[in-house]
């Protein structure tokens, strides 16, 4: 019993500490790749002019997958944007997915929709299609609409879009994200300019919640001054431009967000599409097209692009908030099991040797880890086995790491070229960086967990419904 | 003073077009995006309506049309800024009722003539 | 001090050393963090406050460029109507701006610059006037001569707005730059200045070029007037493929019809992607007398070179291969391959097209359904 209570002891003080010891290393390692690839990036791009891009007819054309369920708040002027973007050679394909109000009837009324014969390809099996769309009027011929029945998941919305898609690289996102003007023009570029083939890229995402929207059309950025929304956006600001931005350097990133994603179609086909049974579909198809081409031969890259292009609006109750981490952790537990194959197989390279594994053991392990550790602190203290200037040095270690790993990425984000208009905007997120590790990650970390029960006891969950509040502010 | 409305994103040149404007006896407003450019049509008959195909939030096409539906507007001549060179384009937009266009970078002496030009010609249609 | 700092570090170390292992690594690392913290937030306040200040003094420096410039020299509709004695004035006054402090030196020569990029005729020639008047090109010769590759870059693209002639020495050493991005920028400066040789980088530059860049330098020849073009079919033989791809796409962009023959030969490289350009040109330059070479190159490519095959078959139009694209069209296995036929066949004029139509009667749903999404 003795021996027992010593290994347990032991593996909870020793092993768990440096553990975490190691999370941090691995974190100070991202933020040092990442720092040096922004600077790259913001060196290559500061002074590019995008005119020769604009006239070319050379440039590949790129198809826009923007799968709609009950979106009737934000549909008209999410297309609107989407029609608006720069670029001189992109179709917008709205997909329906099935919506019980009158997002349809919106859209045919809006943009003098009428049904076309359009012949597409059924190059992946999806809900049946109940129609397709095209505009009477020639200033919207670039926008489709597919009518379909509803696929109970994004990925077979996306699916259909990509059936019916004409141009080589398609751009995922969702209805009720704001675009960049230019961000078509950016995401391509590592498309052709790399000499290597690149599969996908991605950009940064921000919460729109409070920033000034007019009809969908963004005005004045701001931080949001609700709570849960404003955690988020210093997650993202965390997320993305520290952690992606490092794996993009070393060919090692394995997620492309479903709110912004662009790529190759020739490649998302072979490899079978998105999975519409995975609650983390955008990943999946990361972790699947990365399988294939290693399974092919063939050499690639995924590239992240260290700009905010994407502006969406983020859960601001608890309830959502709550669906979407435990979705999130679900949908990451299923990639990770699915493609199991990878883990540390030599074959897939920087993928098997090192981002799988580090997703294992630093994105999926850490909340179970965490969670083990802060039980059995709460026991040495509770038992006296913990004095109270250790529990507070123990204490002090692991937030202090947290706010400094954040207060780093919302000072590289200035650096970076995200200029909030208001001081008062930088000066709340590091408040909130301060005040995050108590009031915001133990939400976080309990619904990671609840995403793991979920997955361990094969519990559907379903997608559920974004409330939106829309953009006619 | 003949009103002119100009539908552009770039800043800098248009102030200096604007001295230019206005010293040719042009009275001139200044939309950044087809949304605000929207809004301004709604109350305010213009002589001339100058657009940049590549505006956001609504595009360049699509307020031309709306333009010409407009009650106040739909008289009003329009003419097209563009630093595409697509020859489909062109021919499609002027195909759509458009009076001229212009491309970037462009001479200010002869956006200068043209507004003349087809603001005295509008005001002799009137 | 020393010896108090010496006491100090050994009374840190005392402190700590009664400490377990695990919190003394804990406490060493949380110190650090702090530190860092601290030196982290002066940081975001720090650059917040300078590049605030920079943005006020940027945005009054322009401000106060362009009141002067419409209120005094942008009065005159070209440089000879500027009355010497006026033109030294405004001179003047500008350079009491520019030498305000540094912010308005750059800013300056950046307002300048913009507006020489974004307005043409006569303006041009008072805009370069007043630039070198006002000595502003040290700006730009600093940047060509950085050790930064992006300042390369950026100088040798103001070299081209200011069509600054005394720079060209510089960049002609520029084009032998480690860096590709620089090399393509000075290759685009002497294309778009019209010197003599700018075109023998297509014969000189040995590294595989990007997209991004053929598509750069394909801008900067079509979109000079008035340029030297060469017979770019002397280009089609070097080892760069990058570059044979670039003159294959010019040739089409200039209709240099005499460059078909080599065209056809370069039909049997054993480089897919080249032989997929070289059939999209050919149908570009609507080449009517090489149908017969594409049918029979057909059964050897890859379904996307069919594709490309059955597409300009349609672009060229003589109506000579319309059986053939019907033919591929009803045996087509593959949509993209399907879908090129059906393009092909449309693209054909009127008449000849319709009489094909009405005898496809006896099809497959498939191919109707394609037919029907054509029409």
């Amino acid at each position: 019993m003795e021996n027992i209570g010593g290994w347990i002891a032991f593996i909870f003080e020793y092993a768990i500490f440096y553990y975490g010891i190691c999370l941090m290393l691995s974190y100070l390692i991202l933020v040092f790749f990442s720092i040096i690839e922004i600077n790259k990036y913001n060196h290559r791009n500061r002074f590019i002019n995008y005119s020769p891009l604009l006239n070319s007819e050379y440039i590949p054309g790129i198809s826009i997958i923007a799968p709609a369920f009950n979106e009737a708040l934000t549909i008209i002027n999410g297309v609107h944007t989407l029609l608006s973007l720069s670029y001189p050679k992109f179709e917008v394909i709205v997909i329906n997915d099935g919506s019980t109000d009158d997002s349809l009837q919106q859209l045919i009324a809006e943009y003098d929709l009428v049904e076309s014969n359009f012949f597409y390809d059924i190059a992946i099996q999806t809900h049946p299609i109940k129609a397709i769309y095209k505009s009477s009027n020639p200033v919207y011929s670039k926008l489709t609409v597919v009518d379909k029945e509803n696929g109970k998941s994004k990925a077979d919305a996306c699916n259909a879009g990509i059936n019916v898609s004409s141009y080589p690289l398609f751009l995922g996102t969702d209805i009720d994200c704001i675009l960049h003007k230019e961000t078509l023009l950016k995401m391509v570029k590592p498309f052709i300019e790399e000499k290597t083939r690149v599969i996908a890229a991605g950009a940064v995402i921000r919460a729109s919640n409070s920033c000034e929207v007019d009809n969908g059309y963004l005005k004045k950025i701001h931080v949001s001054s609700q709570y849960l929304p404003l955690f988020q956006e210093l997650e993202y600001i965390r997320a993305f431009l520290l952690g992606r931005m490092a794996w993009s350097k070393i060919n090692g990133l394995m997620l492309v967000s479903g709110a912004i994603g662009l790529f190759d179609k020739e490649i998302a086909l072979s490899a079978g599409g998105y999975d519409n049974t995975s609650l983390g579909e955008d990943m999946e198809l990361i972790a699947r097209m990365r399988i294939w081409m290693h399974d092919n031969d063939q050499k690639y890259l995924v590239k992240y692009i260290p700009e905010s292009l994407c502006w969406t609006e983020v859960p601001s109750t608890i309830k959502i908030l709550a669906r979407q981490r435990t979705r999130w952790t679900q949908g990451l537990a299923q990639t990770l099991w699915i493609h199991k194959v990878a883990f540390l197989n030599s074959k897939y390279k920087i993928f098997g040797l090192l981002t799988y594994p580090y997703w294992i053991f630093f994105e999926w392990m850490a909340p179970l880890i965490e969670a083990g550790g802060i039980i059995y602190y709460i026991y040495l203290i509770s038992t006296g086995q913990l004095t109270l200037e250790y529990a507070i040095i123990l204490f002090i270690f692991v937030y202090s790491f947290s706010v400094m790993i954040t207060l780093i990425a919302i000072l590289w984000d200035d650096l970076a070229g995200m200029k909030y208009s208001r001081k008062r905007d930088v000066l709340k997120l590091c408040l909130a960086a301060i005040v995050e590790p108590i009031a915001y990650h133990p939400l976080v970390l309990f619904y990671s967990l609840r995403g793991n029960w979920f997955f361990f006891t094969r519990r559907k969950l379903a997608w559920g419904v974004m409330t939106r509040i829309g953009f006619k502010k | 003073m003949k009103k002119v409305l100009i539908v552009d994103v770039e800043s800098l040149v248009n102030r200096f077009l604007e001295a230019r404007l206005k010293r040719e006896g042009f009275s001139v407003v200044f939309a950044t995006d087809g949304q605000q450019a929207l809004i301004l049509i709604q109350d305010q008959k213009y002589d001339l309506i100058l657009v940049d195909l590549m505006i956001p939030n609504v595009a360049g096409r699509e307020l031309i049309m709306e333009i010409q539906r407009n009650p106040l507007n739909s008289q009003t001549p329009i003419m097209v800024l563009t630093s595409l060179s697509s020859d489909e384009l062109i021919v499609d937009v002027l195909a759509s009722g458009v009076k001229d266009y212009i491309m970037k970078p462009f001479s200010v002496n002869v956006i200068v003539a043209k507004l003349k030009q087809l603001t005295e010609l509008s005001m002799d249609i009137n | 001090m020393i010896l108090n700092a010496l006491s100090s570090d050994t009374l840190c170390a005392s402190l700590f050393s009664n400490y377990p292992e695990i919190i003394r690594v804990a406490a060493f690392v949380a110190s650090f963090t702090f530190i860092l913290i601290i030196l982290t937030l002066i940081g975001i306040f720090y650059h917040r406050v300078k590049h605030g200040k920079m943005v006020r003094l940027s945005t009054l420096a322009e401000g106060e460029i362009i009141e002067e410039l419409n209120d005094h020299l942008f009065l005159f509709d070209s440089v000879t109507d500027i009355p010497e004695a006026d033109m030294n004035a405004i001179v003047d006054k500008l350079t009491v701006l520019k030498n305000k402090n540094d912010v308005f030196g750059q800013s300056m020569a950046d307002v300048l610059i913009h507006l020489q990029t974004n307005l043409t005729g006569s303006f041009d020639n008072i805009i370069s006037s007043t630039f070198s008047r006002l000595k502003l090109r040290k700006f730009t010769l600093n940047r060509l001569r950085s050790s930064f590759w992006f300042l390369r870059t950026k100088g040798l693209n103001e070299v081209h707005e200011m069509q600054d002639g005394h720079a060209l020495p510089v960049v002609y050493e520029l084009v032998n730059d480690r860096n590709p991005d620089v090399r393509v920028a000075a290759y685009t400066v002497l294309i778009k200045m019209k010197t003599r040789y700018c075109f023998d980088f297509l014969s000189n530059e040995k590294e595989e070029l990007s997209e991004w860049h053929l598509i750069v330098l394909g801008d900067a020849v079509t979109a000079t007037e008035n340029a030297d073009i060469p017979d770019f079919k002397n280009y089609l033989t070097g080892t760069n493929k990058s570059l044979i791809i670039l003159s294959v796409r010019l040739i089409v962009a200039y209709l240099q019809f005499n460059a078909i023959p080599k065209l056809l030969l370069m039909l049997d490289n054993e480089d897919e992607q080249l032989r997929n350009q070289i059939i999209i040109a050919l149908g570009k330059l609507a080449a009517g007398n090489v149908e017969e070479r594409l049918i029979g190159k057909y059964d050897e490519e890859t379904d996307r070179n069919k594709s490309a095959i059955l597409f300009s078959l349609g672009q060229i139009g003589s109506g000579k291969s319309l059986n053939f694209i019907v033919e591929k069209f009803l045996e087509a296995g593959d949509f993209a391959i399907m879908k090129s036929a059906a393009s092909a066949i449309f693209a054909h004029p009127g008449d000849l097209k319709d009489q094909i139509l009405q005898s496809l009667t006896t099809v497959r749903e498939d191919h109707l359904a394609m037919l029907r999404s054509f029409s």
